[in-house]
């Protein structure tokens, strides 16, 4: 069988494979341990991690809807030095990247999270969460406000060496506008998209599902409009793209690919099948063969237009 | 030890009205499940309903590799598993979650085993652990109980153990009439369930088990419950199956599927 090459450089950042794990739905990576083998993964895209711990939201805060979920959890989390102390020794001991997904409600704590994790060994680049729906304060603010979006990512950059990558949030009008200003900003690398802000209400209760209201959509309902999104962005901006949103199978992976997204990131499928991340990995091997390709980079952006076909 | 495979389903029967006993060929789960732990199942390769569903192993089987559960036929995704015939397969991730503790084994101890409904496969195979560890099944008390006679779960496997087994039906179909605290009310009152020589072991709807966990509380009876939440996941990862419970700060969230979901009653905040 032929062997194609899978290495991918998103700016300064190498990967074995475009293949990652999206933050929030994996844990830090030891959950899964022994059902997957992490050092077949491009990365792991760490829990959202805060300054301080975090309970987060009330209960309920996730809901199935159609082809999809809802959740408010609200960034539960251990909180950055716990993190380093309890988590980060387990993941050190694996090949593949660990990409820190910091959030913070205030731009200083953006910047003391980037300049805690700086230089610290086993980590490998920060993505920062400016496009979290479930938080009171903070998150979303700084990802729908373009000046708020360069400004953080600006401020974040002259604190870390790390590569930087910066996760859009698709809750606003025009997604290349913050695109472009996170570029500006600083970022070495985009990725999107975050969770579309929802609601889901029972009828026969009346009351809303969710206890916080509102929650952030996932799964296979919103690939359409992400797709489209990373799309829109590849032809707005230089830097590399994760795409994101709704991946379940290595064909929706490929689909990324072909937008403009240079590596991909599962998110929900990890919870519907804890293996799915490898089974994407070796459905995109699959797939470049079949095509005759010998490299995984040469089909990124390759997407073209279709062909009129016959009027009914 | 745990997996994430596609298994093939042994047999799939009626036990009651709109209720199965579904019997899977899984060596990892039937050799290491333990009683209160469950498994996700997903038995669909659309993605409506999108998640896996959380089912308390009911019976193992190790000489053959199978384990069972059992479940009532209600919602799209029940009755998807309800038309799994033998020979094709479901996605199984288990075992998952942790199990009973059987505290103080002595032979002095009671054990009361309170089920309401499809609560009632993951006491059995508790109760059947029990018996296999060599407690007096005269020690074993079974309370278990349902809206009506036709709901009532795994009554005859309990029989069968020959533990003292008590059926109660909200309609008075079949046992006593009323719920399951009444019966735990009336044992007490009798002077049968000893603060200091009882555990209590309850699975069932929240209401059942926040009315167990008061009861047992205001008796100072030890008590573990196995709380029923929403597990998208089952690894603690996606944070949505959380269970609020008290800490010496005030309170914070747990996780169902890891850190339970068994609790002691007293760690719950309810309502």
């Amino acid at each position: 069988m032929s062997k194609v090459k899978m290495e991918v450089h998103l700016g300064p950042l190498r990967l074995q494979n475009p293949v990652l794990v999206a933050s929030g739905t994996f844990g830090y990576g030891s959950e899964y341990a022994d059902l997957v083998d992490l050092n077949r993964l491009g990365g792991i895209m760490v829990k959202g991690t805060t300054l301080h711990p975090r309970a987060g939201n009330p209960m309920p805060r996730m809901v199935e809807t159609a082809a999809g979920c809802l959740n408010s959890i609200g960034l539960q989390n251990v909180g950055v030095e716990a993190f380093i102390r309890e988590k980060l020794p387990f993941l050190r001991q694996y090949r593949c990247a660990v990409i820190v997904n910091i959030a913070g409600d205030s731009y200083e704590e953006f910047e003391q999270l980037a300049e805690r994790l700086d230089g610290v060994e086993g980590v490998h680049a920060l993505e920062m969460n400016i496009s979290c729906p479930n938080q009171e304060k903070g998150g979303i603010h700084f990802g729908v406000d373009p000046e708020s979006t360069r400004e953080v990512v600006r401020r974040v950059r002259q604190r870390t060496r790390l590569p930087l990558i910066v996760k859009l949030s698709p809750n606003v009008t025009d997604i290349t506008v913050n695109a472009r200003a996170a570029v500006d900003g600083g970022a070495d690398v985009l990725s999107l998209v975050n969770t579309f802000v929802g609601t889901a209400i029972d009828a026969k209760t009346r009351r809303f599902k969710l206890a916080n209201i509102t929650g952030g959509l996932s799964g296979p309902a919103i690939k359409p409009l992400a797709l489209y999104m990373v799309w829109q962005v590849a032809q707005a901006v230089k830097v590399p793209i994760i795409g994101m949103g709704g991946i379940m199978n290595a064909t929706d992976a490929v689909e990324f690919l072909l937008a403009g997204a240079s590596a991909v990131a599962v998110g929900t499928a990890n919870y519907v099948n804890p293996r799915v991340s490898i089974e994407v990995l070796e459905g995109i091997e699959q797939y470049l063969r079949e095509q005759g390709e010998t490299d995984v980079k040469h089909i990124v952006g390759t997407v073209k237009r279709c062909k009129p076909g016959n009027e009914f | 030890m745990r997996c994430a495979e596609h298994c093939e389903v042994v047999a799939n029967r009626p036990v009651a009205t709109n209720q199965f006993e579904i019997e899977i060929h899984c060596p990892t789960v039937a050799l290491h499940a333990q009683p209160g732990q469950f498994v996700q199942m997903r038995v669909q390769s659309g993605y409506e309903p999108l998640f896996s569903r959380p089912f308390s192993v009911f019976r193992r089987f190790p000489d053959r590799g199978n384990f069972s559960v059992v479940y009532l036929a209600r919602g799209t995704f029940t009755r998807m598993l309800a038309g799994k015939k033998p020979g094709e397969t479901v996605f199984v991730v288990g075992p998952l979650g942790n199990r009973f503790s059987v505290r103080q084994p002595a032979n002095e101890m009671l054990h009361v085993l309170v089920a309401g409904g499809v609560g009632a496969p993951p006491l059995y195979l508790l109760a059947e652990e029990m018996v296999q560890l060599g407690i007096p099944r005269h020690r074993i008390v079974v309370v278990n109980g349902a809206r009506r006679q036709d709901l009532l779960v795994c009554q005859e496997h309990f029989a069968e153990l020959g533990v003292h087994l008590w059926a109660v039906t909200e309609d008075g179909s079949l046992g006593e009439r009323g719920k399951v605290t009444d019966v735990l009310k009336s044992l007490y009152q009798r002077g049968e369930l000893p603060h200091d020589r009882c555990q209590v072991y309850a699975c069932g709807p929240t209401a059942m088990l926040e009315a167990v966990a008061q009861f047992a509380q205001k008796h100072a009876l030890p008590c573990q419950v196995s709380m029923e939440t929403l597990m998208p996941c089952g690894l603690g990862v996606c944070l949505g199956c959380a269970v609020k419970v008290r800490t010496a700060e005030g309170a914070d969230y747990k996780r169902a599927c890891v850190d339970g979901p068994i609790f002691d009653a007293t760690e719950v905040v309810w309502g």
